[in-house]
């Protein structure tokens, strides 16, 4: 397959391509203008910076005529030689089609020659603590997460050949989520997040309490090189797997439901197909309480990588 | 009805599939196929059947011909894939159905849908340049760039419905009786 091809070609020394990475990100963050707007396209009062990041700005706003208070997600583009960003695109395209309790709705989309608006609900104080709690994501108002903390080392390291490995990198932070509770490379930013990938780390020991197989298939899933990390159908062969069937809430069994849901080739991909895992149990007072996302499960992910099927990972409560 | 005969045919397609391909996988093939089939009805999706006669004064159906024609080469030249191409003739017609367009712009709505469709679609899309220059610098850098914008807020940033193209994927994989024959290449119909 073409992909595959494209995979063996890509296969530059990660180190050099750490080193090209350090170099790129010293210029990438575009500056923001220090002064915040008073209101936004004459619709929306600005009443306070909620977040910053590389992407933009995230402002507590209100609109004008209904009072309605909102988080605002401005995205700026205008030093982008390519206008609009392509994850911009399948971002808002997706987010237009969920409709989800789990999911931070899209109210409105705003859009200029050099910014878009996203005009989301405001989440309540609550999850944004524990968002924000949990190891210093950016952008605790919009419950998109840092799916940073999820992605792979070719995409850190900016490759443009990636291919469907990222997904199971993807579903071994999950699994490794899953046993410590806390997200394995949950760092500031990209920088340090290969930092963290690449210091070399003894998987036995972080993860003592798991079984020796589930740690032979974590360290498989977490293996660097792209061409040699398990594929779906062999990590779904592994002998961790073996004593199934399980209690449908273990850990075994989530992680299965979470390899099953996986686009296995890009180019097989149907496009606008949302593939919804929901793990959580509506009717488990512990994880459905008040609607919130209880603070032992894990956050809902959006993957959207150019190289995969949108995929949805609803919370997994542990 | 429609939903039926989807799903007769997904439950016929999940006797020889094999494991590799997510979208014959027999526990969620069924939701993908209702759920692509639910959204290329939502009439947000849908362009107009009369806009020629109702919205449009300069452009005729022969215009729009040609502009295809034009856009299956445009793909050819920069190796796009199939959904590509099909996507971007969804968002002119999507677009033709909101907007009148005057005959000289109909080549810049088109290459606009191209480059968002390729943005939505390919793992490396051409670049802004690369789009003006197939156009023979008709058109520069900011009216593609203005175009492209333009067509995102018509289109309310809503680029990801089903085409003919996936459907047609679909069904020829449940046509074909062995892996030889779903090789079959349709792109050029």
């Amino acid at each position: 397959m073409t992909e595959e091809n494209a995979d063996a070609q890509s296969s530059l020394n990660l180190f050099t391509q750490l080193v090209q990475c350090k170099n790129l990100f010293g210029h990438a963050h575009a500056t923001l203008p220090s002064n915040r707007p008073d209101n936004i396209e004459g619709i929306y009062e600005v009443m306070g910076i909620l977040g910053e990041g590389s992407f933009g700005r995230v402002y507590r706003c209100k609109h004008i005529r209904t009072g309605e208070i909102v988080a605002i997600k401005q995205i700026d583009f205008r030093y982008d030689q390519n206008a609009v960003p392509s994850s911009l695109i399948r971002e808002v395209s997706l987010l237009r089609e969920l409709n989800h309790d789990n999911i931070v709705r899209l109210l409105n989309v705003l859009s200029t020659e050099t910014y878009v608006s996203l005009v989301f609900e405001l989440l309540d104080q609550d999850l944004g603590r524990y968002i924000s709690r949990n190891n210093g994501v950016r952008d605790p108002w919009i419950r998109k997460p840092a799916t940073r903390y999820y992605r792979a080392p070719e995409i850190l390291l900016d490759s443009s050949q990636y291919s469907t490995g990222v997904d199971l990198w993807s579903v071994g932070c999950i699994f490794g989520e899953m046993v410590t509770g806390e997200p394995i490379f949950g760092t500031k930013n990209s920088f340090d997040e290969l930092d963290a990938i690449f210091s070399p780390t003894d998987l036995s020991y972080i993860f003592a309490d798991l079984e020796p197989q589930g740690l032979h298939l974590l360290k498989m899933l977490l293996c660097l090189d792209p061409k040699r990390r398990v594929s779906v159908e062999g990590a779904l062969k592994h002998a961790y797997f073996n004593d199934l069937p399980d209690h449908p809430r273990s850990r075994r069994y989530r992680l299965i439901l979470l390899l099953k849901s996986l686009p296995v080739h890009n180019h097989l991909r149907t496009k606008g197909f949302i593939l919804k895992a929901n793990f959580q149990d509506h009717n488990d007072p512990a994880t459905s309480s008040n609607g919130r996302v209880p603070a032992d499960s894990l956050e809902n992910v959006i993957s959207c990588t150019p190289n995969s099927l949108p995929v949805l990972y609803l919370a997994c409560s542990k | 009805d429609q939903n039926k005969a989807l799903a007769s045919v997904s439950a016929k397609s999940t006797t020889n599939v094999k494991f590799s391909d997510p979208h014959n996988f027999e526990p969620i093939v069924n939701d993908i196929c209702s759920y692509l089939s639910r959204m290329e009805r939502e009439n947000k999706r849908r362009p107009m059947l009369n806009y020629i006669e109702k919205v449009q004064c300069d452009v005729t159906p022969h215009m729009r011909g040609i502009l295809v024609d034009w856009l299956v080469e445009v793909a050819d030249e920069y190796k796009l894939l199939p959904d590509t191409l099909f996507l971007s003739i969804s968002y002119i017609d999507r677009f033709l159905s909101l907007n009148p367009v005057a005959k000289p712009k109909l080549q810049l709505l088109g290459v606009s849908t191209m480059m968002i469709a390729a943005k939505y679609e390919e793992i490396s899309p051409p670049h802004v340049e690369d789009f003006v220059l197939i156009t023979d610098n008709t058109y520069d850098k900011s009216e593609v760039v203005k175009m492209e914008a333009d067509i995102l807020k018509s289109l309310c940033f809503e680029m990801g419905n089903p085409t003919a193209k996936t459907f047609l994927r679909r069904f020829a994989g449940i046509g074909s009786e062995n892996i030889k024959a779903k090789k079959l290449q349709f792109e050029h119909l």
